[in-house]
């Protein structure tokens, strides 16, 4: 009986041995209810919060505001050609699936049927590694800013409704002018021009200028949503908005947000890539904050659609 | 290409068009920098000296091979990623309709396994899977160390020092997966990863998935498009507004410790849509570039 009861222990520690060594040993932690839990409204991976707060005075509630309907765009061969010339292009004016090209040197143009994106790209400078796009030679913020919304006016290619909105830097590893230190610099200066309807930002829409050394024009791209007004609807106060961010959760890099702080609150209108379905630009809150975790703290942003009558999907 | 002639040829020597002059030869039995087994590319001009009579027989095979993984349902330990199969199967049936590259498998939540990422070193099956093409493509979730399966086989997590990505066949690995190229730790993190692969493309930040961008990447890079900017030009096009903090990225084995000024894996394209250089197993050095998606700002 007894040699029989050590056979058993035996066994079992045996299993509980090997039970152990196929746990894996950095399991992704996660908790199914709150995925569960909270409502997907937006593209990106959504994680909730305990306790949200605001650290600033919110902005004073709309009480209604304009939904607008998307509008198709198509492009024709001729259409293609014409926007091609304002960048001094000639044609030929090639096909290739879903878009029309021209190739020039050093410029590609290419504009979408179907949608009206549009690139012109001077690739092999673009994000390369060209000596003219070091750090020093490129434009500072306030020159690029004019370079950009001059070539745009000049060349009657600024979008009707569209505003200066911001500058950012693309970057690259190089190497510091003493040798052989790996050294992270921008090498490319974007110049924004943002859609705007009823007076809010259409983020996702406009046009930007990527500018190099001596303010060359390296890119153009512009990814605009034509609309038409559909009708005006009541909308979320500001209080209500950081209230959905419960049930929506935010979008944060920090593992497990114990807590957030709100500390931005616009209103907006939120416009996804061209040919994805989206049949109306709705009012939509921007909510930008901190965030603490566990063990770290970041930022989070979220949209919240603002308007109860169309539901909580963004698009 | 030249296997049919057996040992009727000698050396074979390809021009370079954007810089005039010729390469390095390649020597039939050669090693090194001479070898034979360097990769040469449909439309581009070569001498070749024979020494005897001989045919030489165009291949109707494939020559260069790809596969994908994706993950979207994660069982509720993360939460689901949407359009991570709409994504990979965009770009593998899209590529798979180029003359050049053969599909070899697509694989989707819990078909797509850590152990086909992973080294044999450390118990993986890599060999027999993602490094056994020439391009593979991971659509899932990630983080700074590494990204992330649905299912234990072997674990859920691939962590980046699991990883010797190029010592049977790969080159280039896309992972469109949050994190993984991030800014202060790729280097620290990949560079053991690199045993004669080329670069991976991956974001410094969260990332974003869309159903028409892996079609969209695979497009431009059969257009002729560096697999940089087909990578840059891809995710540029379809992610969705964010906060201003999006940016893609791309890790590049450098060949010779100069960053600013030769060509570089940075610089390569698909094979047969482009130019492209092997890297050694252990370069010297990489570069590294991130491009903001510049949808974002404005309110």
């Amino acid at each position: 009986m007894m040699k029989g009861q050590i056979v058993i222990g035996l066994a079992i520690l045996v299993m509980i041995v090997a039970g152990t060594m196929v746990i894996p040993s950095e399991y992704p932690k996660g908790n199914e209810d709150e995925y569960t839990r909270l409502e997907i409204t937006g593209p990106y991976l959504v994680k909730g919060v305990p306790q949200i707060s605001s650290a600033i005075v919110l902005p004073e509630r709309l009480e209604q505001a304009m939904v607008y309907k998307t509008v198709d765009t198509t492009v024709s061969k001729d259409d293609a050609l014409k926007m091609a010339e304002k960048f001094g292009m000639s044609g030929p004016v090639e096909e290739y699936g879903t878009s029309y090209f021209i190739k020039g040197s050093p410029y590609t143009f290419e504009i979408e049927k179907e949608t009206g994106y549009m690139t012109y790209t001077w690739y092999g400078r673009w994000m390369g590694s060209n000596e003219r796009d070091r750090p020093e030679y490129l434009p500072t913020d306030e020159e690029a800013r004019k370079i950009a919304g001059m070539f745009l006016i000049s060349n009657d290619l600024m979008p009707e409704g569209a505003a200066y909105s911001g500058i950012s830097h693309d970057r690259g590893a190089m190497l510091s002018a003493e040798g052989n230190e790996t050294v992270v610099a921008d090498q490319g200066t974007t110049v924004m021009f943002t859609g705007r309807l009823s007076n809010l930002s259409v983020v996702g829409s406009g046009i930007y200028v990527t500018l190099g050394g001596d303010g060359d024009v390296l890119r153009i791209v512009k990814r605009w949503r034509d609309v038409e007004p559909y009708k005006e609807f009541s909308i979320l106060s500001p209080e209500e908005a950081i209230e959905e961010l419960r049930q929506t959760g935010v979008v944060t890099e920090v593992r497990s947000p114990m807590r957030a702080i709100v500390d931005e609150v616009k209103l907006c209108y939120y416009a996804t890539p061209p040919r994805t379905e989206q049949p109306y630009l709705k009012p939509t809150y921007y909510i930008h904050g901190t965030v603490e975790g566990e063990s770290e703290t970041g930022t989070f942003f979220q949209y919240i659609q603002a308007v109860p009558e169309l539901g909580r999907g963004l698009y | 290409m030249l296997l049919p002639l057996g040992s009727a040829w000698a050396t074979a020597q390809g021009y370079d068009a954007g810089v005039q002059d010729y390469e390095v030869s390649m020597i039939n039995g050669g090693t090194g920098s001479h070898s034979d087994q360097r990769l040469m590319f449909p439309g581009k001009a070569y001498w070749v000296y024979v020494t005897a009579e001989g045919d030489l027989i165009r291949s109707y095979y494939r020559s260069y091979s790809f596969c994908a993984e994706w993950v979207g349902d994660y069982h509720g330990m993360q939460a689901p990623l949407a359009w991570a199969d709409e994504e990979a199967a965009g770009f593998y049936n899209t590529l798979a309709g180029s003359s050049l590259w053969a599909g070899q498998f697509i694989s989707g939540n819990d078909a797509a396994m850590e152990r086909h990422w992973k080294d044999p070193a450390f118990g993986g099956v890599d060999s027999d899977y993602i490094d056994n093409a020439h391009l593979a493509f991971f659509v899932g979730h990630g983080w700074e160390g590494g990204f992330v399966f649905g299912t234990a086989a072997d674990d859920y997590n691939l962590e980046y020092d699991e990883a010797r990505w190029g010592n049977t066949k790969t080159d280039w690995i896309i992972l469109g997966s949050c994190n993984t190229l991030n800014e202060s730790t790729y280097r620290e993190n990949w560079e053991d990863a690199f045993e004669g692969l080329h670069s991976i493309c991956g974001f410094d930040t969260i990332g974003g998935t869309h159903p028409d961008m892996g079609s969209h990447f695979a497009t431009k890079l059969m257009q002729g498009l560096t697999i940089k900017d087909a990578w840059f030009e891809a995710t540029d096009r379809w992610v969705f507004p964010s906060d201003g903090n999006l940016n893609a990225a791309i890790m590049a084995a450098d060949i010779d410790g100069d960053l600013s000024t030769t060509p570089d894996c940075l610089d390569d394209h698909l094979y047969g849509y482009g130019t492209s250089i092997n890297p050694p197993g252990d370069p010297p050095d990489f570069q590294y570039k991130k491009h903001e998606c510049n949808w974002l700002d404005g309110v």
